[in-house]
């Protein structure tokens, strides 16, 4: 069933990587999970991936930060923001530093938003 | 030699400006006498030392003594007037003056008195003139303590009286005079040498006093009767309070005022209308029936009234001889004449006006026909008035009235001495016609002289001129043309010898001889005659020659008077506006600082208190009377520490001092203490204002406290900024993993019955997540990042993001754009929307579905250049006892909401300096309306 895409995972809470793990891995994604930004950073050096979804608190590196250095050694890579951290949705475009991401998506989501975007944006 | 030791020799000192005081008495003095020894007088007098004086040519010709200015030390001689040269002082060493040369001598009047007083001692005489100074003060005290004579001008009649003021106050003037009875003085001394001065302690005292009397008042009392002179002056040392004549004579000589009242004592007369009035009706009826028989037609009457006091007698016999009269008043022409010694007395008397007792002494009958009624009593008519002439005469010196038909002369006789008594007798007899009559008082009578009356009435003292051999000896009285008298009839003396006399019988040639005889006697006698005529002539023109040039001499004087007195009154005119301006000013002042509602005083350089205005009271304890008294004596109600010391500062430094201080009572004022700048900049003082600051302290207070509580408010904001992050962030992680297990769930399990209750969950989750961000917005909000938004355009944009909303309800939205098409205001874009959704959506939620309706509008104010949001909706309305609390976060009155929206609002409109108000009406609608700057100053941060 696996439809030839990968998505990166970079979250901290593991029951939260477990639960979008199944949801994304039921819509055919190949799920590949970092607990923390230079894993995950580590892993995109190696490893090509369609899609990062990317928590901003995080320990170590922020989800700002990572968001930098990702779109700095890969300016093509598309990454999602998932965050819990922000303001409102009119919030997310104001603040320049969240501007390189393709998405920004507030927890708590509704899952099938979050596939919505996903499958627009891989296609 | 001899001579020479008994020489009295008279110091003068005077000032610079004393010329005219020496001037003055130089020509008073009379001119030295060939048997007379004389004084020698010395001028000293204050010069300019570097000019050549002009001093003895100028007083050689003002009197007759030979004036020398002392060059080189010279004998002093009789009769000589020696004056200072300039540049030296004089000193008199043994009977020599002696020019000492001194380059600087301040009191050269002082140094010479001194050598005076120890050369001559009992001879010698200073006199202090005008001047200014204390120069002379030691040196007459010196004088006076050798038993010399000290004489100092009358201040008054000084043009500089410093120098005389300053002797008196010392107690070194022995006499106080004016220039000319300094002169009569120096005459009296000159005349009786120096057993004058050496016998003056036992001077009798009243000799003393008729000479000052007659020195200053120019009146000679030593005719009038001892007894009585006494009984006045008696009456005088009780009313002083002295026992001693010769410490009344001190007294008389100290002051001025105490001679003229003993004179004005001595010139007392008792006098009314009708005095003694059987008197009146005797000679109504013995006297007036015979003048008018013996008169010759078309010759008037001539009345005289000798001593007429203030004009009652007068009168008196005017009013009795027109009674008498009666309708033959008019065709009789008659002149009364009334004199007397009183100027004063002669003034009331022309007046004519009598107090209201005058009454009891006149009929009703005379009061109606003679006297017109005053406010103060009566006054005699013009028909009486014009029968009398009043002059000023003294009986026994002035030229008496001729050819009268009566003279009346009640109670003045008793005034008199007998001597002067039987001259004035003698005078009135020469002075009436033949036959003329004579009245005089009760108590008076002829004394040895009835032979030259014949009584006509013994009791009432009424008299008939007999003729007689006898001619008055009178001459003309120096003092008459001197005094100004009114001469009326100067007398012409009259030849009234007795014819020859021839015997009969004898001899022819006894005969002729005796005829001879009898004409050589005759012829001789007619020589004698006319000598007598050509003397008396001569007497007569040379006086005529005296009055003609004393004329002369009065001419410009007058025209100097009126001069300055032109000058006086436009002095006066200027000092009258002056003093006008001030007054007005002095009013400004008052009004001014009796209108200000600020207490304000000035007070002096030396801290008193110099004007206030009755506001102050509030401040101070004090009452008009305390002006003068020190600022720092008066009790403030102030929390003042030290006032004086502020002003002191400010006096010090001429800063301006500004400081706040409180009242007893809480309220504050601002203590504002200036300099008080004269026109001439010259610092007098300072001005303390008191400004009432108590309002702007409370809202100051006030403001301070607020801005502390937004501080602390804004502080504990951002704490719960932070913790409101934060758990947001917790919560809403595990809200996700929630939601997304749901979503695995629902996946793994097909079970229908379970749908229902993941449903649940999923709804409770977002739910959540809608307070978590509420929540979040509310304590997150940060700063705003001012850019420039068009208001219009931003506006459409959210309300087409809403209009789906309020589509789904049918609620109706509309929005009008009521300033410029492009308006733009300064804000937080993300922030403006905010509050666009939050309104919107409190409306929203308000109106009923279907007929709701929500309004929005924008306008400028461009008085408070600030943009004007309104919206306004149909809704259910606020409950009035809520409306104070909407504003409070997390009060709401809806069923779902945090409770945040209004409290975000307000804290975003707050942040861009902007108001928001609400207006809601329950069951009608809801507006609330917000104001927001245009423009926004840069901030700092």
């Amino acid at each position: 069933m696996l439809n030839g895409k990968t998505i990166l995972l970079i979250e901290d809470d593991e029951e939260m990587r477990d639960e979008l793990g199944g949801v994304l891995s039921g819509q055919g994604y190949a799920i590949m999970s970092a607990g923390d930004g230079g894993t995950g950073l580590a892993f995109l050096r190696e490893n090509r991936c369609d899609l990062v979804l990317l928590d901003l608190k995080l320990p170590g590196l922020n989800g700002r930060e990572i968001l930098r250095i990702i779109k700095r050694e890969h300016p093509r890579q598309k990454v999602f923001i998932v965050t819990g951290s922000t303001l409102s949705g009119v919030r997310q475009t104001a603040d320049p530093v969240l501007a390189p991401a393709d998405a920004v998506i507030n927890k708590p989501f509704r899952v099938e938003d979050l596939i919505g975007l996903i499958t627009e944006a891989l296609g | 030699m001899a001579n020479e030791n008994n020489l009295i020799v008279v110091g003068i000192g005077a000032s610079a400006g004393g010329l005219e005081a020496v001037s003055e008495l130089l020509e008073a003095l009379s001119p030295p006498k060939k048997n007379r020894t004389g004084l020698a007088y010395v001028l000293v007098q204050h010069l300019d030392p570097r000019q050549k004086s002009a001093l003895a040519e100028i007083l050689s010709r003002k009197t007759a003594l030979p004036v020398q200015e002392v060059k080189t030390s010279q004998r002093l001689e009789p009769g000589h007037l020696y004056i200072i040269s300039p540049g030296t002082s004089l000193v008199i060493r043994q009977g020599r003056l002696v020019p000492v040369s001194t380059a600087v001598r301040l009191k050269p009047i002082d140094l010479f008195f001194n050598s005076l007083a120890e050369e001559k001692k009992q001879l010698s005489v200073g006199i202090v003139l005008s001047g200014t100074g204390s120069d002379g003060t030691a040196g007459l005290k010196a004088i006076k303590a050798a038993g010399g004579m000290t004489i100092v001008q009358e201040p008054v009649t000084a043009k500089y009286p410093e120098m005389p003021k300053n002797c008196i106050e010392q107690g070194c003037a022995d006499f106080i005079l004016n220039t000319r009875a300094i002169a009569f003085w120096l005459d009296r001394l000159a005349g009786e040498g120096a057993g004058a001065l050496a016998k003056r302690p036992e001077r009798d005292v009243l000799a003393i006093l008729f000479h000052l009397l007659q020195s200053v008042k120019g009146v000679d009392f030593t005719y009038y009767k001892p007894a009585t002179v006494l009984r006045r002056i008696d009456r005088r040392m009780q009313m002083l309070d002295l026992n001693n004549m010769s410490d009344y004579l001190e007294k008389v000589r100290q002051d001025q005022a105490e001679l003229n009242a003993l004179y004005k004592d001595l010139l007392i007369n008792v006098t009314e209308f009708f005095r003694e009035p059987a008197s009146y009706q005797a000679t109504a009826k013995k006297v007036f029936p015979r003048l008018m028989k013996d008169r010759r037609a078309g010759e008037p009457l001539r009345l005289w009234v000798a001593g007429c006091s203030t004009g009652e007698e007068a009168y008196s016999l005017a009013i009795s001889l027109l009674d008498y009269l009666g309708r033959r008043a008019g065709q009789v022409s008659i002149q009364i004449f009334a004199s007397d010694l009183s100027e004063a007395a002669i003034g009331q008397a022309r007046s004519g006006q009598y107090p209201e007792t005058i009454k009891k002494h006149l009929t009703g009958r005379q009061l109606r026909l003679y006297f017109t009624r005053t406010k103060t009593g009566y006054r005699v008519t013009d028909s009486i008035r014009r029968l009398c002439v009043f002059t000023r005469q003294d009986l026994t010196q002035d030229p008496p009235f001729s050819k009268v038909d009566l003279i009346s002369c009640r109670n003045v006789l008793i005034y008199l001495s007998s001597p002067a008594q039987q001259s004035l007798l003698k005078t009135f007899h020469y002075a009436l016609k033949p036959g003329g009559f004579l009245v005089l008082g009760k108590s008076e009578g002829l004394g040895g002289l009835a032979k030259l009356f014949a009584p006509v009435d013994s009791r009432q003292k009424i008299f008939q001129k007999k003729e007689s051999a006898n001619r008055p000896s009178f001459g003309l009285g120096r003092r008459s043309l001197l005094a100004g008298t009114k001469v009326v009839d100067v007398p012409l003396p009259v030849m009234a010898g007795p014819g020859p006399k021839i015997k009969a019988g004898g001899k022819h040639h006894d005969l002729l001889m005796a005829t001879r005889q009898a004409l050589q006697a005759v012829i001789e006698e007619r020589d004698s005659s006319i000598e007598e005529l050509k003397s008396a002539n001569e007497e007569i023109q040379s006086s005529n020659e005296e009055l003609q040039s004393m004329n002369e001499e009065l001419e410009p004087a007058k025209e100097e008077l009126q001069s300055s007195n032109e000058e006086l009154i436009t002095l006066n005119e200027e000092l009258k506006n002056g003093n006008q301006e001030l007054a007005r000013l002095n009013d400004d002042l008052n009004n001014l600082l009796g209108s200000i509602n600020i207490p304000i005083v000035i007070v002096d350089g030396h801290l008193r208190l110099r004007r206030f205005n009755p506001v102050l009271t509030r401040l101070f304890n004090l009452i008009e009377s305390d002006i003068g008294r020190p600022i720092t004596d008066i009790k403030a109600k102030l929390d003042l520490p030290d006032l004086g010391a502020v002003i002191e500062e400010v006096l010090r430094t001429l800063h301006v001092s500004v400081s706040e201080v409180r009242d007893n009572k809480g309220s504050w004022y601002e203590m504002q203490v200036r300099p008080y700048r004269t026109t001439k900049n010259k610092i007098e003082g300072v001005v303390v204002a008191f400004v009432d600051i108590t309002e702007r302290k409370l809202a100051q207070d006030l403001l301070n406290k607020s801005t502390a509580e937004k501080l602390e408010r804004s502080g504990r904001l951002a704490d719960l900024g932070t913790l409101a992050a934060t758990v947001a962030h917790e919560l809403r992680n595990p809200l996700g993993v929630i939601a997304t297990a749901v979503y695995n769930l629902r996946q793994k399990n097909k079970d229908a019955g379970l749908d229902q209750h993941l449903d649940s969950i999923d709804k409770k989750v977002f739910e959540s997540s809608q307070i978590i961000s509420n929540l979040l917005n509310f304590a997150q909000i940060s700063p705003p990042q001012f850019v420039e938004l068009k208001i219009a355009s931003l506006i459409n944009e959210a309300i087409e993001a809403c209009r789906p909303k309020f589509a789904k309800k049918q609620i109706a939205l509309e929005y009008r754009h009521n300033c410029r098409k492009d308006q733009s205001v300064m804000a937080d874009q993300i922030q403006f929307i905010q509050i666009l959704n939050n309104l919107l959506e409190n409306s929203l939620e308000a109106c009923a579905a279907g007929i709701g309706r929500v309004e929005l509008l924008t306008r400028c104010d461009p008085l408070d250049n600030c943009l004007i949001l309104t919206v306004k909706d149909n809704g259910r309305g606020i409950k009035k006892e809520y409306l104070p609390k909407l504003f409070i976060p997390f009060f709401t009155v809806k069923t779902k909401g945090t409770g945040l929206g209004l409290s975000v609002c307000r804290q975003i409109v707050e942040l861009h300096h902007g108001s928001i108000i609400l207006d809601s009406v329950e069951g009608e609608g809801t507006t609330v309306m917000i104001k927001l700057p245009l423009r926004q100053e840069p901030s700092v941060a």
